[in-house]
């Protein structure tokens, strides 16, 4: 009993110790404030956005968006990391009303966060998209966060052979560790 | 080995429960999932996959844990033990260290899997197209990325000890894997939600206390179930320093489960308006029932009276629950 509590608190002492090495900021990334702030309303339209949150962001994981009122993307270029603030440059922004800035990026514990915050152009810009622009009388009020980051690598070969082959390595392994002792 | 054919039987009919208990968390982690809104963010396959390899990860940890535990209850060469019962001994030894075989073993495979998908959760895409220089910056630059990599290794730790034991007992003290196995345990659940900014610290060490003790309780409790209950003396000693253990760690889960709720829920309301907190009352309630039915169990082994097992697998059945429960709370939002 003694022993096993000795154990137990060892590895207590251990889990306490590896957290010091693994760093403090174990927690949920949360939105603390964004340029434009949220439901802003602007006669000139901004040349980047920008979101700043409660903890460090990684780069490469993070995108943002800017939708247009027209449904159009005004986004332009790779989202930029810096420290706690993500950025993304914005084409000359066109059609007067609501922008919806998008984001998703990674939590420190490896959870994706997704959200989006607003802003109203209340000058028609200069600026036009490609797209056909779909107009709608209403502005679109539901948050549009992006579906996924931006491919990372462009030669990056799939990594799950290396995975499935690592799974069956081990599921032998521990068979043939087995059956050799049983007999 | 001589065993007689009941015992066999009876194994048998032990190892169908077992699969139920362990398959029960993979199930339940994902309907809570689902039903608690995780979908928001995440695809249904992938979801799936980080829930279903979370419980996969918890189980297999806690089985190591719990085997270890169990060695260490049924020490080999305890005194004024019979020689029947010590030949017993023996054996649940070397069972323990083929299960430890086993559970390192699916341990190690649920960690590389969940990793994988828990990085395509972060990048948004699916596993199949995952590289690894995404599973690699997953896995170096986020605190949930090096908690998979350390808890890859204690697993690995663990099963480099059962394989050397395997071959003879005496290389590696059965202490080794268990505290291994614990540090596995915990890693996940430390670099997890663990706490959002303000009370972080106090976040961290309750949270490490519940999965410990949690892992303590269900493990052992299991481990003897499975691996001692057929032998009636070794379980006669193994009971009441367990009983002990398990009610201080019922203490420890309830008292950090209680701390972390708190810093995590906002308000009352959210205990009933969100999913987590939904969640969260369930896995109280849980916690209760496997208390009673504990209770029930360690007065009847006081009393004397037999069917401490039948009180003692209801209890092991809740867990099950209450750990799918908990495998959900951490991929929640």
């Amino acid at each position: 009993m003694k022993a096993l509590l000795r154990g137990g608190l060892l590895a207590v002492v251990c889990g306490l110790l590896m957290l010091l090495v693994a760093g403090p900021a174990a927690a949920h990334a949360r939105l603390e404030s964004s340029d434009p702030p949220d439901g802003a309303s602007l006669s000139t339209p901004p040349s980047t956005v920008s979101l700043t949150f409660n903890e460090q962001m990684q780069d490469g994981f993070a995108t943002v968006t800017v939708i247009g009122p027209d449904g159009a993307p005004w986004h332009d270029g790779e989202t930029q990391v810096d420290g706690n603030t993500v950025r993304i440059a914005v084409k000359p922004l066109g059609p007067a009303g609501v922008y919806q800035i998008g984001y998703r990026v990674i939590s420190d514990d490896g959870h994706p966060i997704t959200g989006s915050v607003s802003f109203t152009l209340t000058q028609p810009g200069p600026g036009t998209t490609t797209s056909a622009p779909a107009p709608t009388s209403a502005p679109a009020t539901t948050a549009v966060p992006p579906a996924a980051a931006p491919p990372t690598e462009d030669g990056g070969t799939p990594v799950w052979p290396f995975i499935v082959a690592a799974v069956v390595a081990v599921a032998i392994g521990a068979a043939f560790a087995l059956r050799s002792r049983r007999s | 080995m001589p065993t007689a054919s009941p015992a066999d039987g009876a194994r048998r009919a032990g190892s169908g429960r077992l699969v139920v208990v362990v398959s029960t968390p993979v199930v339940v982690a994902f309907a809570a999932s689902v039903l608690a809104g995780a979908l928001a963010a995440t695809t249904v396959p992938v979801l799936a996959g980080t829930t279903a390899t979370r419980a996969a990860m918890d189980v297999a940890g806690i089985a190591c844990v719990g085997a270890g535990l169990v060695a260490a209850l049924v020490p080999l060469g305890a005194p004024g033990r019979s020689y029947a019962a010590e030949r017993a001994a023996v054996a649940v030894h070397h069972r323990i260290d083929r299960v430890l075989v086993v559970a390192a073993a699916a341990w190690l495979v649920a960690v590389v899997l969940g990793t994988a998908f828990r990085t395509a959760d972060a990048f948004g895409r699916s596993p199949a197209e995952l590289t690894g220089a995404e599973l690699l910056a997953w896995t170096t630059r986020l605190g949930a990325g090096r908690g998979m990599v350390l808890t890859l290794g204690c697993a690995a730790v663990v099963l480099g000890c059962a394989l050397a034991r395997l071959r003879d007992p005496a290389l590696v003290q059965v202490r080794i894997p268990l505290v291994a196995a614990l540090l596995g345990v915990l890693t996940p659940a430390v670099t997890g939600h663990a706490g959002s900014a303000p009370s972080h610290e106090i976040a961290v060490v309750s949270v490490a206390l519940h999965a410990g003790g949690a892992a303590l309780w269900a493990g052992g409790l299991v481990g003897l179930l499975a691996l001692v209950a057929p032998h009636r003396e070794l379980l006669a000693a193994a009971l009441p320093p367990f009983s002990t253990l398990a009610g201080v760690c019922l203490a420890a889960v309830a008292a950090s489960g209680v701390v972390n709720a708190l810093v995590r829920v906002d308000s009352w309301a959210a205990l009933v308006t969100t999913g987590y907190g939904w969640l969260l009352l369930t896995k109280v309630a849980a916690l209760a029932a496997i208390g009673v039915f504990g209770a029930l169990a360690r007065a009847r082994l006081r009393a004397g009276r037999t069917p401490v097992l039948r009180w003692a697998g209801y209890e092991v059945g809740l867990m099950a629950v209450a750990i799918g429960l908990a495998a959900a709370l951490t991929q929640s939002g």
